[in-house]
């Protein structure tokens, strides 16, 4: 009865647009007054303490990070050093497209900011060399999920603000199925591919052009190896490596690419802040919610209700996949993993299911990256039919064989455990 | 009337002006401090005592001034009914009511935490949980320019629909 009472106050609040970091904090002050042990301050003080953590500083500084080396102008070089790699194919524009964004989501922490480095560039480019507009726009908004699978990540960072996880071994889990959905993308781009129309423009590999190509993209591509480096060296934290990251960018874009002058720097420092604010103040009010959520024993009982249903893994792990699909249909990514991460966490590392924590955070993040795709509520799909120009509903079915290809990977994410966790063993054993 | 409206939202736009400054200062002097914790931690060997104190209180507050600033049409919904008056009207009341509760009990709980003090710098508490009451008072004061416009026409609400870049 409380619990009919909580959610369908969220539902109801998030139906009637209400900003979700109010309608969560709406629905834990109905659960607080309708509980016998809860108190109303409570929600302010979980509130602010939900955000007291030196994990979530990672958060912002990463944010921070990612926009000040595109507006330094990392983009087009980047773009560049990867069009070499496939500069022999036909379809080298979609190539360069599904692999810029995995490596721009090595550099930035959120798939918006993928899209929109790789889709002002490269969309314009596809579309002049002859491609379809929906077809560049649905590669570019598919591939951009990439974002949040490989490190940073802002969705990693808050399950384990979330939860006890180490952010550190989910960012290296990440590495592995971000490269499996790169190439499975890559393939789905093939099997669409226009099949006449784009002009083939194939450049000839030259070591000259290799070597310029590469000096001009070096800092963007030192970028992740300094992070990550630091990380798994032992010498950074996940937070300490953000501060680092903000500062290398600084430079980079200030001194070495000379492209960004104070006043975008200002106007990215704000716009920076203002985009933690947003995610920040729902995560404060999710924090209260889940706290709720804990002190009503819904953890427990959802536990008990799913492993009522059946106890082998398989079925569990399907039937989390599948609720995190539905919910990813309409449901923002940051209220998701706060959330849903530590409800469905001791389930899945249940004795009876048995998941590796890290398995289960990476397969957990494969799931929300395809509700980025879809509809009703699928922020890449806003993003990008905007980018690109054209009605949302034309990118939608230019995107459906991508998302096809997405649920086959979290699939085998989910059931292929050595994917996610053998750089992680490796590094961490 | 319409020159009260005028100076309201002139008033609000100035407010979010400075209120932003604030916001770019916050988020720069976080990023600074952490990167000399890190240097001083690895290349001297040594840590400054507040450093990690100070940026805890600095980032709560950049949270709850950024919610007052990110007021209008910047905080993530979800977009599967379309926009209408009335739905615009009940968002905006459940949005005060939640302001106004975050402004009483984050009042109620500054107050009462103003003994305890943060271990190592000794700042009192209520540093940190005074953000709450005064950003969710400022989105407040900002808002009453989102209740003028609605009273005023239903072209500029539609405008500020617009969806303003989300998180992901």
């Amino acid at each position: 009865m409380l619990l009919v009472a909580v959610f369908g106050s969220l539902f109801l609040l998030l139906l009637l647009r209400v900003p979700i970091f109010v309608a969560l904090g709406g629905a834990t002050i109905v659960g607080v007054v309708l509980h016998p042990s809860a108190s109303l301050i409570d929600v302010v003080r979980n509130s602010i303490n939900g955000i007291d953590s030196l994990v979530l500083f990672a958060a912002p500084l990463f944010v921070l990070a990612g926009n000040l080396i595109l507006a330094g102008g990392v983009s087009r070089r980047l773009i560049g050093w990867v069009d070499l790699l496939f500069g022999f194919s036909r379809l080298r524009l979609a190539y360069v497209n599904v692999f810029g964004s995995m490596f721009f989501g090595g550099i930035s922490g959120s798939a918006t900011a993928d899209s929109a480095a790789i889709g002002s560039v490269l969309v314009p480019e596809m579309k002049k060399g002859g491609y379809p507009t929906p077809y560049a726009a649905g590669v570019t908004a598919a591939s951009s999920s990439i974002g949040i699978i490989v490190p940073p990540s802002v969705p990693m960072i808050l399950a384990g603000a979330a939860t006890s996880v180490s952010v550190t071994k989910l960012f290296v889990g990440g590495y592995g199925p971000g490269i499996l959905i790169a190439v499975s993308l890559a393939l789905v781009a093939w099997i669409k591919r226009p099949r006449t129309g784009v002009t083939a423009d194939p450049e000839r590999f030259s070591l000259k052009r290799m070597g310029i190509t590469t000096y001009k993209a070096l800092p963007a591509l030192v970028f992740p190896v300094v992070i990550m480096g630091g990380i798994l060296t032992g010498v950074f934290t996940a937070t300490e490596a953000a501060a680092v990251a903000v500062v290398y960018s600084l430079l980079v874009s200030v001194f070495i690419y000379r492209e960004m002058g104070w006043r975008t720097f200002f106007n990215i420092l704000k716009e920076s802040a203002e985009f933690a604010a947003v995610v920040f103040s729902i995560v404060a009010t999710a924090q209260a919610f889940g706290r709720f959520l804990t002190l009503a024993k819904v953890p427990q009982q959802l536990t008990e209700f799913m492993l009522g249903f059946s106890k082998t893994p398989a079925v569990v792990i399907l039937m989390m996949i599948v609720l995190l699909l539905i919910i990813g249909t309409f449901m923002e990514t940051v209220p998701i993993v706060l959330v849903l991460y530590p409800i469905l966490e001791p389930i899945a590392t249940s004795p009876e299911v048995g998941m590796d924590p890290i398995h289960y955070g990476v397969t957990f993040m494969g799931a929300i990256a395809v509700g980025l795709l879809t509809p009703p509520y699928g922020v890449l799909l806003f993003v990008n039919s905007k980018i690109a120009g054209i009605p949302s509903a034309d990118l939608i079915k230019a995107v459906l064989p991508f998302i096809a290809a997405l649920v086959i990977d979290v699939l085998i994410i989910a059931f292929f455990p050595p994917l996610s966790l053998t750089l992680v063993d490796f590094f961490f054993t | 009337m319409s020159s009260a409206a005028y100076w309201i939202s002139k008033g609000s736009r100035s407010t979010i002006v400075v209120l932003r400054l604030l916001l770019a200062v916050l988020l720069g002097g976080l990023s600074l401090l952490m990167f000399v914790q890190v240097v001083m931690r690895y290349v001297f060997n040594s840590s400054i005592v507040w450093s990690e104190e100070v940026p805890r209180i600095m980032l709560i507050w950049l949270v709850f001034v950024g919610l007052a600033t990110t007021m209008k049409g910047k905080h993530l919904i979800i977009d599967i009914v379309r926009e209408r008056r009335w739905v615009l009207v009940v968002s905006i009341v459940f949005k005060w009511a939640m302001l106004i509760f975050f402004v009483w009990y984050g009042t109620v709980l500054a107050v009462k935490v103003s003994g305890q003090t943060m271990p190592i710098t000794k700042i009192s508490r209520s540093w940190q949980y005074a953000a709450a009451p005064v950003g969710a008072a400022l989105a407040l004061l900002l808002g009453v320019d989102e209740i003028v416009d609605l009273f005023r026409s239903s072209d500029a609400v539609r405008d500020r629909s617009e969806e303003a870049g989300a998180a992901a």
